[in-house]
């Protein structure tokens, strides 16, 4: 009886989620007609024209590149907001966590607007740039791949700091305080402390960046503008502006593929670097 | 200084500095809705309300507003129905093939929301509902289930398996055991759940994006299309109108368990 509460959500999710996706691998293999946009006939065209051809080659390595930069820059910012929000005895903490998740919530096509009000010519950053004396010409901020890093590091980094913070929970401030009065620096404490016991969120958050990174769609739309072209918005021509179904189905199965893969790497990485206890 | 009170100013320095980056983007929106000029310049020695007159004047705007509340309230409702008797289900049976269903349940996730949204394109396309309000709610419902399910698990794992096993002693059918003890006591995480459903509905683009049609459009969509051809700060009015309802459901979801019990990846 208890086994029928589950059917119909799983019925729901074999016709919306299986269903379609089972279609959409099938599509990546069907020739494009521009009649009556595909043919049944079986192809591998598709993915040899996207691993062949420089520019869409070019999407592809851009984004995953895009992808791993994104992910170190919030490791970077997400340990000291992780740390600091798990230590904090500030009466503000419930604020402080709040603002953390706050973005997350927002809608990304918001934050995107927000970029580019700070980033554009006539943004934010730029404004107060030009009122330098020094200064002459506004800041290339925008339309790079520069700009893309930076964007989505911003919508991505609550991903990082909230695995951090469960993993740093693990750790009790009385071994911190032994290590200081050890004679242990910052550098130290962090490398033969901190960061065994947070492997495992590092390890959760890194793949949430990445994959999420990897399907960005409004951050590289916007701020890497028509030449920093992300997979994402590449399917997204293919389907809506140039029709080419099976041209686009197969980009999305090989973003598919990319995030699988990464799925494996962090398991493997769980194996190895995390200790049985703490694992996932 | 020695190296541990500079290091701690050095903390301390990059913890402000990435809030203020975290927080940035959606400040500045918030400003540049106020602006009296056609710029993404901020002037705070003026603010003006005239690009919230314009929004609520804007039909398409209007339109997409009004879409996105009905698909974000229908949403949160069609995936509690679905997902809590689902987790219920996970959480007190055991048989083979229960990872297998529970992989199902969580698959939404693994696939990001561009790849679901050009398959339900597909899928839509055969069946006739491209471009439709209904298109777009089952499409919301499939990609926030996970989320109920999650939380909706999470609940129910704090629960004492007693009151249920005494409420079946007493001879109380399984069904209204579940619906007299177990459902009462897991109120609070199914109203977060809910909630937290209806802001991620409201502000859904990555699938969204290629199921709407004229006339049939959400509020993140029709802002993503205004924003091709313009940064008009009538666009920031729309988002701040956005951004309002969800503080509202962030605060209530914050009422009921808090929200780093829910927003949990």
């Amino acid at each position: 009886m208890r086994g029928a509460l589950m059917l119909p959500l799983a019925i729901y999710l074999a016709v919306f989620v299986l269903w379609p996706m089972i279609q959409v691998t099938i599509m990546s293999f069907y020739k494009p007609d521009a009649v009556e946009l595909w043919v049944r006939t079986f192809t591998l065209a598709n993915y040899e024209k996207i691993l062949s051809s420089p520019v869409y080659f070019s999407v592809l390595s851009r984004t995953l590149r895009v992808a791993v930069v994104t992910t170190l820059i919030c490791i970077i910012l997400g340990y000291p907001i992780a740390y600091f929000l798990v230590r904090t005895k500030s009466r503000l903490r419930g604020l402080y966590t709040l603002l953390v998740f706050f973005p997350l919530l927002v809608s990304v096509v918001i934050r995107s607007y927000g970029w580019i009000a700070l980033l554009g010519d006539r943004g934010l950053v730029n404004s107060v740039w030009l009122s330098l004396p020094f200064a002459d010409a506004p800041l290339p901020l925008m339309f790079h791949e520069y700009s893309v890093d930076i964007g989505l590091a911003e919508v991505l980094l609550p991903f990082m700091i909230v695995p951090l913070m469960s993993s740093l929970q693990n750790l009790d401030p009385a071994q911190e305080e032994a290590a200081i009065g050890l004679g242990a620096g910052p550098l130290r404490i962090f490398r033969e402390l901190i960061l065994p016991v947070t492997a495992p969120g590092l390890i959760s958050g890194s793949l949430l960046v990445f994959t999420e990174g990897m399907s960005a769609f409004a951050i590289p739309m916007f701020l890497g503008g028509p030449r920093q072209t992300s997979m994402a918005v590449l399917i997204y021509q293919q389907m809506v502006f140039t029709f080419n179904w099976p041209l686009g189905s197969s980009v999305a199965i090989l973003m598919l593929l990319v995030t699988f893969g990464a799925v494996i790497l962090a398991l493997v990485a769980s194996a190895r670097l995390v200790p049985v206890g703490l694992r996932l | 200084m020695d190296r541990w009170s500079l290091s701690h100013a050095a903390f301390r320095a990059i913890v402000v500095m990435t809030y203020i980056f975290l927080v940035a983007p959606v400040v500045v929106v918030i400003l540049v809705s106020f602006n009296p000029e056609e710029s993404l310049t901020i002037n705070l020695a003026q603010p003006s309300l005239r690009w919230y007159t314009s929004f609520f004047q804007n039909a398409n705007f209007l339109t997409s507003f009004t879409a996105s509340l009905e698909i974000a309230a229908l949403t949160a409702v069609a995936a509690t129905l679905l997902g809590v008797p689902a987790a219920y289900g996970l959480a007190r049976s055991s048989f083979r093939g229960r990872g297998a269903l529970q992989m199902l349940f969580l698959s939404p996730l693994m696939v990001p929301a561009i790849v679901l949204g050009v398959a339900l394109l597909n899928l839509y396309f055969t069946v006739r509902i491209n471009g439709s309000i209904t298109g777009i709610v089952l499409a919301h419902i499939a990609i926030t289930a996970p989320y109920i399910v999650r939380t909706a698990t999470a609940s129910l794992a704090g629960l004492d398996l007693g009151l249920e096993e005494a409420a079946t002693g007493l001879g109380a059918s399984e069904l209204r055991t579940f619906f007299t003890i177990t459902l009462p006591l897991m109120r609070s995480g199914v109203i977060a759940g809910a909630i937290l459903v209806f802001i991620l509905s409201f502000g859904e683009l990555n699938a969204t994006v290629f199921l709407t049609a004229p006339g049939a459009t959400t509020l993140p969509v029709q802002i993503f299309s205004e924003l091709i051809y313009t940064t008009n700060p009538m666009v920031a009015a729309a988002s701040v109108t956005q951004i309002l309802i969800i503080t509202a459901g962030v605060l209530a979801i914050e009422k009921t368990v808090g929200i780093s019990r829910v927003a949990r990846f």
